[in-house]
């Protein structure tokens, strides 16, 4: 007998009864799509989307202008704590955007909606950031909602009062947040930055984000491992980080440099050559342009990375700790400054020559960075990783002295470059 | 093709895969971490070492139940130990699964919670599942291991392509260095894994009702065992690669994390630890279902009744109160160790203890010395 009964011998049956289970294996998977839900679903207008959060000291970050009785009515009385963080929240305006005026914008403590823009900013201050966004409640008809957060700016004075830790512990513990939430550090204030509205009228949060993505193409910009679950690790693991500098100044938000942590103590910024000599040494470049001088000194070679094996090492030799740098690097000439002069760039022998240049440049901000590292104390040349995992028992034996050794440790670095192809035109 | 209208026989590597999601269930996602903090880099050494460890005690009760072909644990157990030694031993084995169930639907309820439906209390969650949980060990043998064998392929593809996923933010160095100070982490880790391999002790149950005249039941446990490994594996290197030791650490649910930590630029698929926990409800449940069938199966051959169910709806209410009486973090804690000490002395103390005294008594029987 097979199933439903009918008789198994009878192949017409069988095939009737096979239609009939694939129907109701289908109508299972039907139900169940249609009849998932939840009761306390809440619909897409009836949230707030918050894309960016820009955290100053409690005094900074006002809104230009702002009375006493404003910054007082905005915040909110303490139990505990002191008034140490003013948080600032860029939500997405939903349906109105560009519309200033409207019922949201007249919600907005700073609304850069009136500007064409499709998000607006609410702030407040106090200790616990899960208190003043929960409390922030009070000035929006809709809950505040994570999930799509893109960004979250920090100033250096926000940051330099208590570390960091203690500005990402809710980032960190709360389920909503994303792992991959950009971090940037900015010397001014941050709130302004998210007020910013970008030229192409997309919400800041996202252009904020979007700017760390082209770091592939941008040795200046550190993108790579710097996202709020890179941070994350590195805090548990008591390294020390770099977190992107950004700065706006006169309407222009740029990302520039990054700022040092020791742990998760703020030790200063370093510019983009130090960036790009630490994306080298860290084999975190995916592309670059590397420009050195030409045959006179007036000219100028932009050399374009497409490809390169970058091999850190750490040796121990006696009591001696060393490092060593080996760069294959692999691209083409991208363009020839010759000021005045028409030159071409076919000759073999000027290709060779700017092969050798180009490595020995590489070379240079390598050093750099690493010497300006070193000079600050700050170990983002990932040297201490490299040690443990390479020589545990040396690491074993220096880990407790590394901060003194660290500043001393030599590099020694190889690079090779060459030239692929000199472009479209020679 | 298999005959569905058998209901209380099972062919060799339907066991197979009954045992398979007997195992693979609601520990799986908190594996890391148990294990991390005690193993480091060299988890997967652990579980590999675990591998062996329970397939040997899946073995010897495979062994046990080979020594009696037609009985079950509750038949043979009291003949064999006498009748209250004898049911010591059973009343140590429900009292494992059902602990274990508890455990089980409390750590789900509390994760789906937090991840997503935030504002339901655990104890709804717990209702909701308990209700199907019941539904389906309310069914007979037959059907509870064809739902067994359609969510466990599900949901087992589900998550491991989910968790392949985490690949993208692998990194090989977080596994070394290959070295450790603390070898006896390894050997901890081991023996601290048995939630993820427990219950293969089902077998003590149903192996009369496993059709042994095709197949090798051996294989099909070996088998079972090594998907477990297999998973583990890949759970815990793609965790500790993404996330190193410390991070592991640090995290209440590593595993999600690893999974919440992939971009996939251009695709509107996002936030991928929703899905795994989809992917982990159909997972636990036939896990879940299996527990429960088999503990009203044991109530009803030890109080001589006919069926099953009474027994599973009498112990609805236990499990619910149990489930939810098992509040806090710390008491959450203390049943997990319980569950793995009570476990590891059934498998590794009660159980070969028991094959041994029946071998030597089969072997005195056979020679005539009673």
């Amino acid at each position: 007998m097979s199933i439903f009964g009918l008789s198994g011998a009878n192949g017409e049956w069988r095939q009737v009864g096979g239609k009939i289970r694939l129907s109701g294996i289908l109508l299972v998977v039907l139900i169940s799509i249609f009849i998932g839900g939840c009761w306390d679903r809440r619909e897409l207008q009836d949230r707030n989307f918050v894309l960016a959060v820009a955290i100053d000291t409690a005094d900074a970050g006002e809104k230009p202008g702002q009375s006493q009785a404003a910054k007082q009515t905005e915040t909110f009385v303490q139990p505990h704590g002191d008034k140490r963080y003013r948080v600032s929240l860029q939500i997405l305006r939903l349906g109105q955007s560009g519309r200033g005026g409207d019922g949201d914008s007249q919600q907005a403590g700073g609304d850069s909606g009136k500007n064409g823009g499709k998000t607006y900013v609410l702030s407040n201050t106090g200790q616990s950031l899960f208190e003043i966004v929960r409390d922030t409640l009070g000035q929006s008809s809709k809950s505040l909602y994570f999930e799509h957060i893109q960004a979250i700016i920090i100033s250096e004075a926000a940051v330099r009062q208590a570390g960091l830790k203690p500005i990402l512990d809710l980032f960190l513990r709360d389920a909503e947040m994303r792992w991959r939430i950009k971090m940037f550090i900015t010397p001014g204030e941050a709130r302004p930055i998210i007020e910013y509205v970008p030229p192409t009228k997309e919400a800041g949060g996202i252009y904020l984000a979007n700017i760390l993505r082209n770091h592939p193409k941008n040795i200046h910009v550190a993108g790579a491992r710097t996202d709020l679950g890179n941070i994350s690790v590195m805090l548990s693991n008591k390294q020390d980080m770099a977190i992107p500098r950004l700065e706006m100044t006169n309407n222009i938000v740029k990302s520039n440099g990054v700022a040092l942590f020791k742990k998760d103590k703020f030790v200063g910024y370093v510019d983009e050559q130090v960036v790009a000599g630490a994306k080298y040494l860290r084999a975190a470049e995916k592309s670059a342009i590397i420009t050195v001088p030409g045959d006179s000194p007036d000219e100028v070679v932009a050399f374009e990375l497409f490809l390169h094996d970058t091999r850190l090492e750490a040796h121990v030799d006696g009591d001696t700790i060393y490092f060593t740098l080996d760069i294959n690097m692999w691209g083409n000439l991208g363009e020839y400054q010759t000021p005045g002069k028409v030159k071409g760039a076919g000759d073999p022998a000027f290709v060779r020559r700017i092969e050798v240049k180009t490595a020995e440049e590489v070379k240079r901000i390598v050093l750099y960075g690493k010497d300006t590292c070193q000079s600050m104390g700050v170990d983002i040349l990932t040297f201490s990783s490299k040690l443990k995992t390479d020589h545990p028992k040396t690491w074993a034996k220096v880990k407790d002295h590394w901060d003194e050794l660290f500043p001393y440790i030599p590099l020694v670095v190889s690079v090779n470059v060459v030239i692929n192809q000199l472009g479209e035109h020679k | 093709m298999a005959n569905l209208e058998v209901k209380n026989k099972m062919s060799v590597a339907q066991f197979g895969v009954l045992v398979t999601a007997a195992m693979f269930g609601g520990q799986i996602i908190g594996l890391p971490i148990t294990l991390v903090p005690q193993a480091e880099q060299f988890a997967w050494v652990s579980v590999i070492l675990g591998g062996g460890v329970f397939f040997t005690a899946a073995w010897i009760m495979m062994k046990l139940g080979e020594l009696y072909p037609d009985r079950d644990f509750t038949v043979y157990l009291p003949e064999l130990l006498g009748k209250w030694p004898g049911l010591a031993v059973i009343g140590v084995f429900i009292s494992l699964f059902l602990m274990v169930t508890w455990l089980n639907f409390n750590q789900f309820s509390k994760a789906v919670a937090f991840f997503m439906f935030d504002r339901t209390p655990s104890d709804v969650i717990v209702m909701g599942m308990l209700g199907v949980v019941v539904y389906c060990a309310l069914q007979d043998l037959g059907t509870i291991i064809r739902v067994a064998e359609f969510t466990f392929i599900v949901s087992a593809l589900m998550m491991g392509t989910i968790w392949v996923l985490g690949i993208f933010n692998f990194q090989p160095e977080n596994l070394m260095p290959f070295w450790t100070d603390k070898p006896l982490g390894i050997l901890q880790g081991t023996i601290s894994i048995w939630g993820v391999y427990g219950g293969y002790e089902i077998i003590l149950l149903l192996f009369p009702l496993i059709d042994r005249t095709k197949g090798n039941l051996t294989l099909a446990l070996a088998a079972a065992i090594a998907f477990v490994v297999v998973t583990s594996i890949v759970i815990v290197v793609l965790t500790v690669g993404v996330l190193t030791v410390e991070g592991v650490k640090s995290e209440s649910y590593p595993t999600l994390v690893v999974v919440r930590s992939v971009e996939l630029p251009g695709t509107f698929i996002e936030r991928l630890e929703n899905y795994l926990l989809v992917a982990w409800i159909p997972s636990v449940f036939k896990t879940l279902a299996i527990f429960v069938y088999v503990i009203s199966q044991t109530m009803t051959k030890i109080w001589g009744f006919a069926d099953h169910r009474p027994w599973v709806l009498a112990l609805t209410p236990v499990i619910f109160v149990g489930t939810t009486v098992i509040d806090g973090l710390e008491l959450v804690k203390l049943v997990d160790k319980a569950v793995t000490w009570l476990g590891l002395a059934l498998s590794w103390g009660i159980m070969p203890l028991v094959y041994f005294w029946a071998k030597r008594r089969k072997r005195g029987v056979a020679s005539g010395g009673g």
